[in-house]
């Protein structure tokens, strides 16, 4: 039997401008009626450089809560009286895999957050495949790791929902349906595990967007998003969230034919920082992988954006700490020249 | 079952919303209160089947009937103005339910609905990429203007086949509608006999099933001869010894009556999750019962 393609799948052509935003249809949500300024062309000067910290981290152990602490630390995050909601990724039910994000990460995030002052934390997601997420996430893990988890956690499968309509989007969607929880958060953080993606090379903190998107508006899996252009898609909801943060779990990551069926693969790092495009791509050199290959990544930033000139990197540095993450072959030419990173 | 089947319909009657509507989740603390369409027709179903207040249904209809667009179909949410597979799920009632109009517009929206894998566009770009284009079998989406799947295809099925039972009109292209859904499902057969969301290989790899939609898609196959279906079968039940999650046993245990096989004895069930959980619960119930026929 063949195999069902996703369309528009396929690269970025261009790098025009891009100027994202939204602007909220409903009333009585003040801090999703925001609207991004994030802005950036090709004639215009690269931004400041961005910060992304790494940081060492072996395994899943009692150090990851004090690892993920001092990676917020490092990057100066701010959430005193704020709204933060956490969003991991969940993906399928395999006790033991690698294929989600593992709960101590989450658990260490929301305990570090708490303890900046937080006014509340809350963890979040809305898995592509699977409908009966709660049971999703009990299998994973996160029912024994996070005491009261059911209480912290939102379906966002199946919350309520606002539309939002997107300001020059990269795709062909004119607007999205978007959850409340999401929306109303003061910081969204992002929580991916460090994978390898078969359909767009790398799924990291922007590709881990697709979580917010209700399935129960859109279906599982989430195929207006597949049909409107994977990279585009990503774009649009990177825009979308104007406060942003990213914690990578690349403790133990995932290569090959990901984000499912691939290999565990050792990476033993956290990645984190404001600007999900550079920890993006501090995440794919990483693993071995060019971002300036990843279509996503390019599209949503200038030329030379994501450099590593202008990724000011923090805690440990890159080529100390990369692992060659095996690469299926349709995406060989991923592959960082020489190694370098 | 988890709870005495009265005590869950007690609590689903419970919390039906003022606006005669249900929320997924199931309690206060949890996020998402305001009314769905699909939890709110999985609770009238139940009560339907049950001794319950009728006011309950009468309400949770009226609800219902305004999530009806233009098109004929219903959208999935009070501020969603886009019909989407949903729709089906209305076919599992009456005419007498809805009024032999709106009852007629849905029914004309779910024939209206394929998958783009019925597109020669699509076809052509598979058959670009040397894949089969499976002769543009078709299904249902869950949301428009996109390709199949096997859930909304399964609610498809087992809604026309309802619609079969109350309308005169356009019995040809129901059947073959359901007909060609079957084939839909049975193309996309996992390597091991079940059914995931839909994609069984992935990049040349074959997928693993699931409890849910192995479940469902035995439900919409009933009719089908047991033999081209006996792996699924085995499957299914192999699935149900393990599964720890209710909406998998309920699905299972509804697409196994439906080719008169019971669940295995001891079945792993997890508890209810959410209100649709629940109905499914104790519609499965009804189901291997007789009192409700899918």
């Amino acid at each position: 039997m063949a195999e069902r393609i996703e369309p528009e799948s396929a690269r970025i052509s261009r790098r025009d401008l891009l100027i994202g935003g939204v602007a909220v249809a409903a009333a009585g949500l003040g801090a999703a009626a925001a609207v991004s300024s994030r802005a950036s062309s090709s004639h215009l000067p690269v931004p400041a450089p961005s910060q992304v910290a790494i940081l060492r981290c072996e395994s899943y152990q009692q150090s990851i809560y004090s690892t993920v602490s001092q990676a917020i630390s490092l990057c100066r995050v701010s959430v005193k009286g704020k709204n933060v909601v956490l969003k991991p990724n969940l993906v399928e039910f395999e006790p033991g895999s690698v294929i989600n994000t593992n709960p101590m990460v989450v658990h260490a995030a929301l305990e570090a957050f708490r303890a900046r002052g937080a006014r509340s934390v809350r963890i979040a997601e809305g898995p592509g495949h699977r409908r009966n997420t709660l049971d999703l996430a009990d299998a994973a893990g996160y029912f024994n790791v996070i005491p009261g988890f059911e209480d912290l956690f939102t379906d966002l499968n199946l919350d309520d929902v606002t539309n939002v309509k997107l300001v020059r989007p990269k795709s062909k969607l004119k607007s999205l349906y978007l959850p409340h929880t999401v929306l109303g958060a003061d910081l969204l953080v992002s929580i991916p595990k460090l994978k390898t993606h078969h359909w767009v090379g790398a799924t990291l903190s922007m590709k881990n967007l697709f979580g917010v998107v209700p399935g129960g508006v859109y279906g599982w899996p989430k195929n207006p998003l597949h049909w409107a252009g994977i990279p585009d898609t990503i774009m649009d909801l990177h825009n979308i969230f104007p406060r942003q943060f990213a914690l990578v779990d690349g403790v133990v990551g995932m290569e090959g034919n990901g984000p499912i069926q691939g290999t565990p693969k050792t990476a033993g790092v956290i990645v984190a920082g404001h600007n999900m495009p550079a920890v993006d791509a501090t995440c794919c050199r990483l693993m071995q992988i060019d971002p300036e290959q990843v279509s996503y990544l390019t599209g949503c930033t200038v030329p030379g954006e994501i450099a590593p000139r202008n990724i000011r990197q923090i805690g440990e540095n890159i080529n100390g700490n990369s692992t060659r993450f095996a690469l299926i072959k349709q995406w060989q030419a991923l592959r960082l020249a020489g190694g370098k990173v | 079952m988890n709870r005495n089947t009265d005590d869950l319909i007690e609590s689903i009657l419970k919390r039906q919303n003022k606006d005669g509507g249900w929320a997924y989740n199931r309690g206060a603390s949890l996020q998402g209160a305001a009314s769905w369409t699909e939890p709110t027709l999985y609770a009238a179903l139940v009560l339907k089947a049950s001794s319950a207040d009728r006011s309950a249904i009468v309400r949770a209809m009226q609800w219902i009937g305004g999530r009806q667009q233009h098109d004929g179909g219903f959208s999935p949410y009070e501020s969603v103005e886009q019909s989407t597979w949903v729709t089906s799920l209305v076919l599992l009632f009456s005419p007498e339910d809805f009024g032999a109009q709106c009852y007629q517009a849905a029914l004309d929206w779910v024939l209206r609905q394929t998958g783009q894998e019925a597109s020669w566009i699509y076809r052509l770009r598979l058959r670009m990429t040397s894949q089969s284009d499976r002769n543009g079998i078709t299904g249902w989406p869950w949301f428009p203007g996109t390709v199949s799947w096997v859930s909304p295809t399964s609610t498809a099925i087992v809604g026309l086949r309802r619609a079969q039972l109350y309308t005169s009109s356009r019995q040809g292209e129901i059947a073959n509608r359901i007909e060609e859904g079957k084939r839909f499902l049975i193309s996309h057969t996992c390597q091991d006999g079940g059914w995931n969301h839909g994609s069984e290989k992935s990049l040349g790899y074959a997928a693993d099933s699931y409890p849910e939609t192995t479940g469902a898609a035995l439900l919409a196959l009933r009719g089908v001869p047991r033999e081209p279906l006996s792996a699924s079968i085995e499957r299914a039940k192999k699935l149900a010894a393990t599964c720890s999650f209710s909406e998998g046993v309920s699905w299972l245990r509804m697409g196994l009556a439906a080719h008169g096989e019971a669940l295995p004895a001891q079945p792993a069930s997890g508890k209810a999750r959410n209100l649709r959980d629940e109905c499914l619960e104790v519609l499965s119930e009804r189901v291997t019962e007789g009192a409700v026929q899918l």
